[in-house]
């Protein structure tokens, strides 16, 4: 079973304000799309940084990108 | 109607991706047919993979899919004999270009020394009713 802290989570929030500097925190609703912290060419290396955090494998071929838009979706499906 | 899509790749990233070794994205997002023609015997052809990871993603901008993440191993990009970049879809990628007409793509690649960057086109049998009012819309502009 995956863990439901809230601390692996962290895990996923803390990728990506690492690879936004310019950015101190993201509120749970915000839109990580349209904010721009994920693109394609990062989206792969995010899906590895929550099964990683999550202990989750994810079905690349049934992903469902609301499940990823925002860290709130992402700790109700993943964790 | 044509569609085209077009995408650049900072060969940085792709050097990112590559330093995370074999845990990291690229194998996924490469075929292995696509990996063995991006490799030199010291590692990854950076600029190669650079362009071809554009390429793909170019591809996926010409089909029109929304809400849908690319699915990098159904795009592949591969080479003819001639050395040109050819394309080959595979499932879901091949049902969604039948379902815009779509019968071949052809893409063209560059880099240079910081970025690669790559354009597809392809021939679309039939518009999607929103696609014919935007491209109307556009046309009646004066």
């Amino acid at each position: 079973m995956p863990s439901t802290t809230s601390s692996n989570v962290d895990a996923v929030r803390n990728w990506l304000l690492a690879k936004h500097p310019e950015r101190e925190s993201i509120a749970p609703d915000e839109d990580l799309i349209a904010a721009r912290f994920v693109d394609s060419l990062s989206f792969v290396e995010f899906v590895l940084t929550i099964e990683e955090a999550s202990g989750v494998e994810i079905d690349r071929e049934a992903i469902d990108l609301a499940d990823f838009r925002t860290l709130s979706a992402i700790q109700k499906k993943f964790f | 109607m044509i569609r085209v899509g077009v995408d650049l790749v900072p060969v940085a990233r792709v050097q990112a991706m590559a330093d995370a070794g074999d845990s990291g994205p690229l194998h996924l997002m490469l075929t292995s047919a696509e990996a063995e023609l991006s490799r030199f015997a010291t590692g990854w052809d950076l600029h190669g993979v650079a362009g071809r990871i554009a390429a793909k993603e170019a591809v996926f901008k010409l089909l029109h899919v929304a809400d849908r993440t690319l699915p990098w191993q159904s795009i592949e990009v591969l080479k003819t004999t001639g050395k040109w970049p050819t394309v080959r879809l595979s499932e879901p990628a091949s049902t969604w270009a039948a379902e815009a007409g779509i019968e071949a793509i052809d893409v063209s690649i560059s880099h240079e020394d910081q970025f690669a960057v790559a354009v597809a086109a392809g021939a679309a049998g039939f518009p999607t009713d929103k696609e014919t009012f935007h491209a109307e819309h556009h046309l009646v502009q004066r």
